[in-house]
């Protein structure tokens, strides 16, 4: 590696070991309050939370340091800060809407999938290509991170939605979720956002490629799936809208939408080649 | 399809038919009492002046629509019924502009080396992409490309890409224009951007036994991840393949031009008859032929492009954004406050997310009630 700073890179590194560590705890808080019906330990769960962000935000800072760009161009950069982005959209709006705090049980299980391939990952060096440097980048980025958070909320809310539906009054954990109208309405809520912000990803990256390359589409790889992706979201939208699709029905087909949506966000990129591959190295 | 069918099958028979669906719409937003079922309703003791709770919902956002004597009706985000015209609006421009685009647009690629002039001619591009109903794509001036100038980051991947082109129109006034990656030059209504696609040109003199010699440029590429340059040509007007690598500075491996080597392996169809090493000036002879290396420069791709105004498509951008705003972040509201003799209700309208924005009765409730 070129110019690395092997002390920040160690930092770095216990970093990490403490974000995953501290983000598994929280998951077994929520799987403990899932088992032994306790409510006390949802608040530990929240708080454990809320502290790997400090560390997880630390170490993205350090690498973002590093690197000298946003965390936006490898695979241990893109999912990292994604894994991020998700637990703070999830705290964000749980104060906001108190009854999606239980969610943290789905979303924390993602995250620490997420974090596990964050693991497996070889942080590497990459400096940002000319293309790069794009008043246009900070909205494709960001607002892609933001749907993706969203997104797999609304996958959380499907999951517990189908479980509920399953288990009604078999647990206390089911009776204490929101009622299954309320669960499936934060499912709609959660979809409308992420294709609001998949929408503004998609304009933001075709403003981009007009002044890079001077084309507003070019039917690259990831284009195109994220092409599918929106329509799919819009698609669900339209038959919530105006075929009433609700319940269970809605909950799988937000499932579907999820793994579009990680297929053009984690494993597209990464797999195939496109322009978006040069950088996604 | 399984899926397909699984998904669909409940309500092929039920799709609305568009005006059906327009009655619907203006019945919804009409401005009358709540009908059962899409309302959230509440109920609450206050004995609050009027005007005071008038002023309270005011300070909420909303608007005072209609007041009777024992009925008041507010709404919120009025504009926001618009949202969904709005956001399909635009969509329909954006697909307009790609059929535009489609039709009219010119794009054309060349390779310019330093010191090159590209005569603007449609015939001239290495390769040009014209809507279906274009025929030519003439510039119009003439591009000289002065200098280009390449540099690296630590790891060796590219930072930044400049073109200092010259540009010259048909009554022979000149123009500098410095092009770079993500910054465009407009010149007569034709945009030019600069392509990632560069490298190193290495110019030869061969002098075949009693021939007259033949100058050849070779635009090598950059090998990926590797400090040095490469290509496979034939060698024009001969019967050779020449197999270049070429190190702008063999000592220290850097991509700047400061201590060249040429690698060379030359073929005669499958046969390689000579393979060996050249500094800029060396001179080699090979079955019966005299080949020089006689210069170094870079080469650069210029992409010209003519296409549908800019400003529509962000105006139709601007638009698609604007309606989904108003419909997911703005929703329409419409509050009704009827009073009874010993009783106030509250109902609250919403066409979507009724029970995520129900809580708002209750904070309506408790404030209405601590007005008295």
């Amino acid at each position: 590696m070129f110019g690395i700073n092997t002390m920040s890179f160690e930092i770095f590194i216990y970093l990490y070991g403490i974000t995953f560590i501290i983000y598994f705890l929280s998951f077994l808080f929520y799987v403990y309050n899932f088992l032994f019906e306790k409510d006390k330990v949802l608040k530990f769960a929240m708080l454990l939370l809320s502290l790997g962000l400090i560390p997880h935000g630390l170490g993205i800072l350090i690498m973002w340091f590093i690197t000298g760009h946003g965390p936006y161009l490898t695979k241990h950069e893109v999912i990292s800060s994604n894994v991020w982005l998700i637990i703070f959209v999830f705290l964000f709006l749980s104060n906001r809407y108190p009854g999606i705090k239980r969610a943290g049980l789905i979303v924390s299980a993602i995250c620490l999938i997420l974090m596990m391939f964050v693991f497996l990952t070889t942080p590497k060096i990459v400096r940002t290509s000319p293309t790069l440097k794009s008043f246009w980048l900070i909205f494709h980025v960001l607002f892609n991170k933001l749907a993706a958070a969203t997104i797999v909320l609304a996958l959380a809310f499907s999951v517990l939605y189908i479980l509920k539906e399953r288990n009604e009054g078999k647990s206390h954990f089911y009776k204490k979720l929101p009622p299954l109208p309320v669960l499936d309405e934060y499912v709609y809520r959660f979809m409308s956002l992420t294709f609001v912000f998949w929408t503004i990803t998609i304009v933001a990256g075709s403003m981009w490629a007009n002044q890079a390359w001077g084309s507003y589409w070019s039917w690259d790889p990831v284009e195109v799936w994220s092409l599918i992706t929106w329509l799919f979201i819009g698609l669900y939208l339209h038959l919530r809208h105006f075929l009433r699709l609700r319940g269970k029905r809605s909950a799988y087909f937000v499932i579907l939408c999820f793994i579009i949506s990680f297929l053009t966000i984690f494993l597209i990129p990464f797999v195939v080649e496109s322009l978006h591959s040069v950088y996604f190295k | 399809m399984v899926f397909a069918t699984y998904f669909f099958s409940p309500y092929v028979f039920r799709i609305y038919p568009i005006f059906t669906f327009y009655k619907e719409y203006k019945k919804k937003y009409a401005c009358n009492f709540p009908k059962e079922g899409s309302w959230s309703s509440i109920f609450l003791n206050s004995h609050a002046e009027l005007d005071r709770i008038v002023s309270l919902i005011k300070k909420r956002g909303y608007a005072l629509e209609k007041r009777e004597a024992n009925l008041l009706i507010f709404v919120k985000n009025s504009f926001s019924k618009w949202g969904t015209f709005i956001f399909h609006l635009g969509l329909f421009l954006l697909i307009l502009a790609g059929f535009m685009a489609l039709g009219f647009q010119k794009r054309g690629y060349v390779q310019l080396i330093e010191g090159d002039l590209f005569s603007g001619k449609h015939t001239d591009f290495l390769v040009s992409e014209l809507g279906i109903f274009q025929k030519r794509f003439d510039l119009g001036f003439k591009t000289y490309l002065a200098h280009f100038f390449h540099e690296y980051w630590d790891t060796g991947e590219v930072k930044e890409l400049k073109s200092y082109l010259l540009l010259v129109d048909e009554k022979g006034n000149r123009y500098k224009k410095v092009l770079s990656v993500n910054q465009p030059v407009k010149f007569q209504g034709i945009n030019i951007y600069q392509s990632m696609n560069y490298g190193y040109t290495v110019s030869f003199i061969l002098e075949p036994e009693n021939q007259e010699k033949i100058v050849s440029h070779f635009m090598l590429n950059r090998a990926t991840n590797k400090p040095y340059f490469e290509g496979f040509f034939d060698y024009p007007n001969t019967k050779y393949f020449f197999k270049l690598l070429f190190y702008p500075d063999i000592e220290f491996k850097s991509l700047y031009l400061k201590n060249p080597k040429l690698f060379l392996q030359i073929f005669d169809g499958n046969k390689m008859i000579y393979e060996g090493q050249m500094k800029l000036g060396d001179i080699i002879f090979f079955d019966k032929n005299r080949l020089q290396f006689f210069n170094v420069s870079m080469w650069t791709g210029l992409v010209f492009v003519q296409n549908v105004d800019i400003y529509p498509i962000y105006f139709a951008f601007l638009l698609s954004l604007l309606g989904l705003l108003l419909i997911y972040l703005f929703p329409y509201k419409q509050l009704f406050i009827k009073i009874y003799d010993d009783q106030i209700m509250l109902s609250l309208y919403v066409p979507k997310f009724k029970h995520l924005t129900s809580y708002e009765l209750e904070i309506l409730k408790s404030e209405i009630e601590c007005l008295v």
